[in-house]
């Protein structure tokens, strides 16, 4: 499980970066959502020990590391709060360049 | 009177360096309200007068009072403040003088602003200026070497400010910023000295340094420690080389230059020196190097202060050639002496500056050549002058007079011919511009014309005569003086130390050379006076400076300082710099996409070279183990990463989002099978309203415009496509290796572990929960503050686009109007359900959040923006205000339980219809939480909702 965990967030990483490398805007914000996901499941794969059981007090003896997720609860909500500003910018690029190539958006005081 | 209990003095030594920081505030705020129109120097007056007061209150006993408040126990690293002998004098002077500064300014400061049209505040300056003292007190007190440079930093910054005060004009900026970057600068230097002592020594304390300096003489990083030590405290009190940012400093307003650049923070770098010498003192060199500077300082700046014109120029270098002085003393171990010429000087030099202040304030002039006779209009300043110049000259009966005797005493007593003939030749040049600046100013020559358009103040005059009598008063009863510096002498080295104030006949080596430097100084200051009237006569201003070029014979060793000297250097750092900017700047493309790969796989390939050192890969299971859960598990795999490269691929906007929302549900499934079911559930949630977002900002953006961007005609030319390609994979490669890496070496289990217990302590099942609400609940406020601050700055965003409300009603299906109606309340009955829940088992006060949101969101799809508008109140920005105060309120609610901890948890556990109720601040946080989720969603999808695309 854990070779088909880390490819998964390799994988799911390699393209959210190659998104970002396009020059479309909408598929920018897109590789940022991928690249988030990829980064969650990384930090739930960095778990210093294993187990069958969520981790709740009641099964204890079973259960995983807690630490990673709630590391990945807090990164998830600000990797929300950060993707709204972005799709904000997206549109207001939209709205003021009358485009959505990032690659004409070379100067910042356009 | 009774001693004051130590740790009460203690204490109330800590509030008097607090209190100047925290009037400098109070000045401001009570500026801006309005209350010191009339008065603004009151405050600054009242705090300096009541540590002045307070200072010399605590002055009991030798060791003095101490205050001290741990920071870091290992290493021990502490604020720490103690009043010796040294900071009492420093302290005395620095809030005396402060107080006839701020007396002084109270008239000086509206014509001065006046003058430069400036649009600053008086109160800006005081505020300053109380800033600086709290700083300097700082310093002067600081018992432990990091507290010394927090504060040393302090004097640097208000130095800036007060330099740069009439910010509008561009010689104080560049004057500031001169000054700033090699003070600060050199600052660094010190610090870094102060990091090799700590390291050394294992303590940073100043009394834990004594003793020590055999360990340092013999550390190979002595040699480090003393060239920064030097260079820092050079910075600081204008020693070559580094002076040259003193005389530029002049155009800060004058009580300033009086105060700062010449009695108090120029101090601050011999000080340092004092405050040091026991450490540094046995490391061969230090001594040597000490009045090797002091002497080229001392000899420098009387030359250049004898041939400048303009008033406060001369004293600038003046006070370069003074702290020459000091450091001369300090390197032959002349305690007594240096801290006399500290203490007089002071006083000395900041008469001057006053009297310079009232000349220019009075005449509109403040250059030489065109000033004189000013005693017939002026008697009080001219005797005051004459009183302080004279001093500086070391005129008998006047305590400069003192000041010289026990330096050439010391310098005779070292023993070294050239230190002494270089003395008296600096005292000859001490005694020449001091003469000449009385003698052309206020005496020789014609008054000039528009002479009694501006009247003296007698708050300009009174702490100018005040000092003026303090020079005299001092000079008749010079052990009075000493009863300030022997204490600060003793101090510095460790030792008694008592100044012998006596004169013999027949007179001893040090009055011999004093007499020296008498005949010498008026045979110099004739023949100078003679050269420049001869020149005057001549009707070409084709001759340079008649003066100039007679003092420097050495003429070519001026031009030499000066075409390589620190200055040019100086003048050539700044385009260098500029120059390494701009060539910085060709690397930058200003594509996004190059910024990207760098940013991104840079690290990547950092991780790649981190591989070698795994020392265990994770085994491959064998087919005959694959079990269901992994077959489940590798389907999951394989469709986000299918989805994924899918996304990637379909030209079409709307598929891409849906199918990463998809890849999002997915990982929520991978999740839960990872033993994660909260965070799967809040995966759900976040990918679900992110979707959402994503598509209504598509529908924003006209079709045009998306067309464009999907159009393949414009993609990438091949070999961008193949690196971004390679550059991703890359990314992927590493983020696997590293991943496997980690797994097949997991880390110290014992937290993780250790939160099972401590989730049963706090009386909640989910440990995720607890840690989240409990011990971290720092972050997860911080988290709740940054998704706030995310809304405003989208919001912020989209209020600044061009605006068209759509409310005009737009066709949407009867079922689905309806429909929307009826669930709405369900979801919101739902959402309620899970803020109750979280009285039972907290942390789902974001959930409850996004499904509130996304009730609403259900509304404005199925009705239309228009009816939502009219029909729902909306309070978004009182929302996300109640939630943050929610959230700060149940945390600082936490300081008051047994835990005296922050967030902690606190409330009553009751029982209700048999299930155990939580009624604690967790609860509250929670609620906190779903009103800034709730609010910032909903506030962001009205924004972008609101607004048609550009037309």
């Amino acid at each position: 499980m854990s070779w088909m965990l880390a490819i998964t967030a390799g994988a799911l990483f390699g393209v959210g970066l190659y998104l970002l490398l396009l020059r479309d805007a909408i598929k920018f914000v897109l590789g940022f959502s991928l690249i988030l996901g990829a980064t969650n499941l990384y930090l739930l794969g960095c778990g210093t020990f294993r187990g069958e059981r969520a981790p709740y007090v009641s099964e204890a003896a079973a259960a995983v590391d807690p630490i990673p997720q709630a590391l990945v609860l807090t990164a998830i909500v600000i990797g929300f709060a950060v993707l709204t500003l972005l799709a904000s910018m997206v549109l207001l690029l939209a709205w003021r360049t009358g485009s959505l190539d990032l690659d004409r958006m070379d100067r910042l005081s356009r | 009177m009774e001693a004051i209990p130590q740790q009460a003095a203690g204490t109330a030594l800590a509030a008097l360096v607090a209190l100047p920081f925290v009037a400098s505030l109070a000045t401001s705020l009570a500026d801006r309200m309005g209350w010191l129109r009339r008065r603004p120097w009151l405050p600054a007056l009242s705090v300096a007068l009541l540590c002045l007061a307070g200072f010399s209150l605590l002055r009991t006993g030798r060791e003095g009072p101490a205050f001290s408040l741990p920071w870091i126990d290992e290493p021990p690293i502490a604020f720490a403040l103690r009043l010796d002998g040294l900071a009492f004098l420093y302290a005395i002077l620095v809030t005396g003088l402060g107080a006839l500064v701020v007396v002084y300014s109270s008239s000086h400061l509206p014509t001065e602003l006046h003058e430069h049209r400036s649009r600053r505040r008086q109160s800006t300056f005081y505020a300053y200026l109380l800033f600086f003292l709290g700083s300097m007190l700082g310093v002067v007190c600081a018992d432990e070497l990091l507290t010394l440079y927090v504060f040393w930093e302090a004097t640097s910054i208000s130095s800036f400010l007060l330099i740069g005060l009439h910010l509008h004009e561009a010689r104080p900026r560049a004057a500031a910023i001169q000054a700033f970057t090699i003070t600060a600068g050199a600052g660094l230097l010190l610090f870094l000295a102060f990091l090799f002592v700590g390291r050394l020594l294992g303590t940073t304390s100043i009394p834990g340094l004594a003793g020590a300096g055999e360990a340092i003489a013999e550390s190979p990083l002595a040699i480090f420690l003393v060239t920064f030590t030097i260079l820092g405290a050079a910075a600081k009190s204008a020693l070559a080389p580094l002076h040259f940012w003193l005389p530029p400093a002049m155009v800060a307003p004058t009580p300033a230059s009086a105060y700062l650049h010449s009695a108090t923070m120029v101090a601050a770098g011999v000080f340092l020196l004092a405050r040091l010498s026991p450490l540094l003192a046995e490391v061969p060199g230090f001594r040597g190097a000490l009045v090797a500077v002091g002497a080229a300082t001392m000899m420098a700046g009387g030359i250049v202060a004898s041939v400048r014109n303009r008033l406060k120029e001369i004293l600038a270098w003046s006070t370069i050639s003074q702290y020459g002085y000091v450091a001369l003393l300090l390197g032959m171990h002349a305690w007594g002496a240096a801290l006399f010429l500290v203490g007089i000087h002071a006083l000395l030099k900041a008469g001057l500056f006053l009297v310079v202040g009232v000349v220019v304030h009075a005449t509109g002039e403040s250059d030489l050549r065109r000033l004189g006779g000013l005693y017939r209009r002026m008697p009080w300043t001219t005797a005051s002058a004459c009183l302080l110049s004279l001093g500086l000259a070391g005129i008998p009966f006047t305590s400069g007079f003192w000041m010289k005797e026990l330096f050439y005493e010391a310098a005779v007593e070292e023993g070294v011919p050239w230190i002494v003939t270089v003395s008296i030749a600096a005292g000859t040049l001490t005694f020449v511009y001091s003469f000449r600046f009385f003698w052309r100013t206020f005496v020789s020559g014609r008054t000039p014309e528009p002479l009694g358009s501006e009247r003296t103040f007698p708050s300009q005059l009174l702490p100018v005569l005040l000092l003026a009598l303090l020079a005299v008063v001092f000079g008749l009863f010079p052990g009075w003086a000493a009863a300030f510096t022997d204490p600060a002498a003793s101090a510095a080295a460790a030792a008694p130390v008592a100044s012998r104030f006596a004169l013999h006949w027949p007179p001893g080596r040090a009055l011999l050379a004093s007499l020296c430097t008498f005949v010498l100084g008026i045979g110099l200051f004739v023949w100078l006076e003679r050269r420049e009237r001869a020149f005057h006569k001549l009707p070409s201003d084709a001759f340079p400076h008649p003066t100039r070029r007679a003092v420097a014979s050495g003429a070519l060793a001026m031009r030499v300082i000066r075409e390589i000297g620190p200055r040019k250097l100086w003048e050539w750092f700044l385009p260098a710099l500029d120059a390494a900017g701009r060539f910085l700047a060709r690397s930058q493309t200003g594509r996004l996409v190059h910024y990207l790969l760098f940013l991104v796989a840079v690290p990547a390939l950092f991780g790649l070279l981190l591989l070698p050192q795994v020392e265990t890969w994770p085994e491959m299971v064998p087919p005959e183990e694959i079990d269901q859960t992994s077959i489940a598990f590798g389907a999951l795999a394989l469709a986000a990463v299918g989805l994924a490269i899918t996304s990637a691929l379909v030209h079409s906007h709307i598929a891409a989002i849906l199918m990463v929302g998809g890849v999002g549900f997915v990982l929520a499934l991978v999740f839960s099978m990872l033993r994660a079911p909260d965070v799967a559930l809040v995966q759900v949630a976040v990918e679900t309203v992110s979707a959402l977002l994503l598509l209504i900002v598509l529908s924003r953006i006209r079709v045009t415009i998306r067309e464009e961007a999907i159009a393949p005609v414009r993609q990438r030319s091949r070999p961008a496509r193949i690196g971004a390609v390679l550059g991703a994979g890359a990314a992927a490669i590493s983020i696997t290796a590293t991943l496997l890496a980690v797994g097949a070496n997991p880390g110290d289990p014992s937290l993780g572990k250790s939160f099972f217990p401590a989730a049963e302590a706090l009386e909640m099942d989910g440990v995720v929960t607890a840690i989240l609400v409990d011990y971290r609940g720092f972050d997860t406020l911080g988290e709740a503050t940054v998704f706030a601050a995310g809304t405003l700055g989208a919001l912020l965003l989209l209020s600044g686009a061009p605006q068209r409300v759509l409310l005009r009603p737009t066709w949407h299906p009867a079922t689905l109007n309806v429909t929307t109606r009826l669930t709405f309340p369900v979801v919101l009955v739902f959402a309620a359900e899970l803020i109750v829940n979280a009285t039972v088992a907290p942390g789902e006060g974001f959930s409850a959040g996004v499904l509130t949101a996304m009730s609403v969101l259900l509304l404005y799809v199925g009705l239309g923006y228009g009816p939502v508008e009219r029909e729902l109140p909306f309070f978004g920005r009182w929302g996300l205000a109640t939630g943050i105060s929610l959230l700060l309120g149940s945390a600082v609610f936490g300081l008051f339980t047994e835990r005296r901890s922050f967030l902690a948890s606190a409330g009553p556990h009751s029982e209700l219809f048999g299930e155990t109720l939580h009624l604690t601040t967790h609860a509250l946080f929670d609620l906190g939480i779903f009103f800034v989720v709730a609010t910032g969603v909903i506030a962001i999808f009205r924004a972008i909702g609101r607004r048609k695309e550009m037309p």
